[in-house]
């Protein structure tokens, strides 16, 4: 016959060694894996880095940008009264209106790092932990491996000035049942599914966490197709702060007035903004908050948006 | 419910309720439970390009008479099933869920692949709906209802499915007998027997199986035992039988298969068939009429997945060994054994290699022929998974396949080419020459399951 073994091989092996030495190259991003034993002492080894909360290496968080937080042996720590941990501690942006936060903490090598957030206020006080029940295993699907994941609402202002990332004694004594690949595969083909153990992931003191931080109703998709995306600059003026942290879920939110005077200039980039606030809180289903909102839009000079919101809420209504 | 679960509904109601609903869709802001179920989107695909070495469409490399072929690099066709399922109803523990399915198969040729040609197919393959808990003598039990894949046990490696009685049917699952869960199934596939005799449509000879399975019997640490047993047989209209329709050998197949866990950080599963007469077949499905087999098969089967090196270096592994022995000497012996290791250099990047061997050694009056011959088949390719595992998806693969097999490929016969030692419907036997021995293909490949 008269194939081309040889070319073909050589097309091929080029293929497979070039890829392989670019995987060599680039590397693996995930931290170097510790196993569980060299992970604590990690923890042990690293100091107190700070007297007090107030004392904390606080950095800046942007209102729209996505970090990923390495937990590794030159991460600062700090005994916690929930234990000590290694952290990332950031003061929240004010005057942005409320924010969604993403969290996700991958599964590596059958060790996860279980994530705890931390709100603090103004003068440093803890105010509101996110623990284990905000947070909850979702299993590796598409391009998604296993992870522990989870979204917050937070509204900055002075009652959540400051975002720690941390975990605790108590997250790290539990551990995370994952679903097994080949069930995962039995599930998606409508096999039987093996009966053995799932694996098991332990909580460990290192790791990697990402925040995918963005304004409340800003969506991606088709979502954003429709609705158009507002201009990124715009919302960094104003001061509607909703002075209390708060989730989506919790729809009967206190909210105290908001301070007065913004000017027209500010009132104009921030339109859109609030209308698509308004969007996110009815989309909430909290309708108490989008009232809130449109009339924080009408003290700030937007007339016509209790109008606007009125209309909104008629076309809800059947 | 998160947020892209929210997102997303409305577009669901859209896509499921048709434009009528569009309006309301998006002015409803916030989906209740009660108008917008939980929908489960799952399925699996695969789609790839391919060429042999020598031109042409790529080739894939069964041997004559095995039922199956080691499918790394070695799949020709496009096939994915789109499976759509809701729990309709919830209440008290009780609850409905429908399941949907359904697949699409096409020769990989090119753009716009319809149903007008052959080779392509559209096929409903589940419509049912599983109740959870309605017995109340049962609890825990299922009763189910309509087409579906019934609790199928398959080998990955190879896509062979050695028990697989699904088609539409009803039965009651998960039934709590303290040790283990016992199930009951009624199935059918029916059969065409001579389409010249009566007219198509009642030519079929409704085949029935009834599948009973006791499967979870712990029997050792981390071990489970399934004991199962088919009953199948035609079930003749009356018409069928005054006409003189036979209706073939009842066949009875009993399936004995021990699961091991935490084995190497993966999984064995031994399994060990007996099937007779008209239940003679790859899957367990009861196959009657005339055509009907008669004799006796034995199949014994080791599969699983081990981790060689834990994160680094796991490996996918099958033995099969397959007698069927009819009464009129027709039958074959098959023999294969495949492995599949592969070495993950990141979370992302893997590369794998796929060995498998297929040997028929065919009964004196097999239409096989009268030697034994065998196939081998090699595959080198370098992945790309979301994460590490062999059962990881999805997975975009570059491959290179080399088979060799005993013997020509194929023969010709009165209307051209017959198979010889290829199955000519796998392989394209228009790529393959007559009298070649051995084959070598390239490709790029995706597959996912979600």
């Amino acid at each position: 016959m008269s194939y081309k073994i040889p070319s073909v091989v050589l097309i091929t092996g080029l293929m497979i060694t070039g890829l392989s030495g670019c995987a060599s190259l680039t590397g693996d991003t995930a931290p170097p894996a510790l196993n569980a034993q060299q992970s604590s002492t990690v923890l042990t080894q690293a100091d107190d880095c700070c007297q007090s909360l107030a004392a904390l290496p606080y950095q800046s968080l942007g209102y729209d940008q996505t970090l990923t937080l390495n937990f590794d042996a030159s991460t600062p720590a700090h005994v916690f009264d929930s234990g000590k941990s290694l952290f990332h501690a950031f003061s929240l942006p004010r005057g942005v209106g409320p924010l969604t936060i993403n969290v996700t903490s991958p599964v590596h090598q059958q060790q996860v790092f279980a994530p705890e957030l931390l709100v603090l206020d103004v003068n440093f006080q803890p105010v509101r932990r996110y623990a284990d029940e905000t947070f909850s295993y979702a299993q590796q699907r598409g391009f998604s491996g296993d992870r522990l994941s989870g979204e917050l609402t937070l509204t900055p202002g002075d009652d959540a000035a400051y975002l720690i990332v941390m975990t605790s004694d108590k997250a790290r004594a539990a551990t995370t049942t994952m679903l097994h690949p080949a069930k995962a595969y039995a599930r998606a083909r409508s096999l039987v599914e093996p009966d053995i153990e799932d694996p098991v992931a332990q909580h460990v003191a290192t790791g990697q966490v990402t925040l995918d931080v963005s304004p409340l109703g800003q969506s991606s998709g088709l979502v954003t197709t429709i609705m158009g995306r507002s201009n990124s600059s715009a919302p960094a003026v104003a001061q509607p702060t909703l002075p209390q942290t708060q989730t989506t879920q919790a729809a009967n939110q206190q909210l105290a007035p908001a301070p007065q005077a913004q000017t027209a200039e500010a009132a104009a980039q921030d339109d859109l903004d609030y209308h698509r606030m308004i969007n996110a809180a009815l989309k909430a289903g909290d309708i108490e908050l989008a009232i809130e909102l449109a009339d924080r839009a009408e003290r700030a000079g937007q007339t016509g948006t209790r109008a606007w919101l009125a209309k909104q809420l008629k076309a809800r209504t059947p | 419910m998160n947020s892209k679960q929210q997102r997303f509904l409305p577009f669901a109601r859209v896509a499921l309720l048709g434009a009528g609903c569009l309006a309301s869709s998006f002015v409803l802001a916030a989906p209740t439970e009660a108008d917008s179920p939980d929908l489960v989107f799952y399925g699996y695909a695969r789609s790839g390009i391919g060429s042999l070495s020598g031109g042409g469409d790529q080739a894939c490399f069964q041997a004559n008479g095995a039922p199956a072929k080691y499918r790394l690099g070695n799949e020709c066709e496009t096939y994915a099933e789109i499976g759509l399922g809701a729990t309709l109803f919830e209440q008290g523990g009780k609850s409905f869920y429908l399941d949907s399915m359904i697949a699409y198969a096409t020769d990989q040729n090119d753009d716009a692949e319809g149903t007008s040609n052959d080779d392509n197919d559209v096929a409903v393959r589940q419509f049912n709906i599983q109740a959870h808990n309605v017995i109340d003598a049962l609890p825990g039990a299922t009763l189910w209802a309509g087409k579906r894949y019934y609790q199928r046990h398959d080998i990955h490696m190879n896509d062979f499915y050695y028990w697989d009685v699904s088609g539409p049917g009803a039965g009651l699952e998960d039934i709590d007998v303290g040790l283990g869960k016992l199930s009951l199934a009624w199935t059918r596939n029916s059969s065409d027997f001579d389409e010249n005799f009566l007219p198509e449509d009642q030519n079929r000879l409704a085949n029935d199986t009834l599948d009973v399975r006791w499967a979870g019997l712990p029997v050792n640490p981390n071990g489970t035992l399934e004991i199962g047993y088919d009953y199948g047989r035609a079930s003749r209209s009356d018409r069928q039988r005054r006409l003189g329709v036979e209706e073939g050998d009842k066949g009875h197949m009993v399936t004995l298969e021990h699961t091991q866990g935490n084995w190497f950080g993966g999984f064995n599963k031994a399994v060990a068939q007996y099937a007779t007469d008209g239940i003679i077949s790859t899957s367990g499905r009861i196959n009657t009429g005339g055509e009907a087999p008669q004799g006796h098969m034995w199949r014994l089967i080791d599969h699983g997945q081990v981790w060689l090196l834990p994160d680094q270096v796991d490996m996918l592994y099958a033995v099969i060994y397959e007698d069927q022995s009819l009464d009129n000497s027709e039958g074959r012996k098959w023999f294969s054994a495949g492995i599949r290791p592969s070495y993950y250099w990141t979370d992302i990047m893997s590369t794998a290699l796929e060995v498998g061997y297929d040997h028929i050694n065919p009964d004196s009056n097999s239409s096989l022929g009268s030697s034994s011959y065998s196939l081998k088949k090699f595959t080198l390719a370098q992945q790309w998974s979301a994460g590490r595992g062999a059962l990881t998806r999805p997975t975009i693969r570059v491959f290179a396949t080399y088979a060799k097999w005993d013997g020509d490929a194929y023969q010709t016969g009165d209307d051209g080419v017959e198979s010889y030692r290829l199955n000519a419907s796998t392989s394209g036997a228009d790529s393959v020459d007559i009298d070649d021995n051995d084959g070598f293909t390239y490709g790029v490949q995706m597959e996912a399951w979600w």
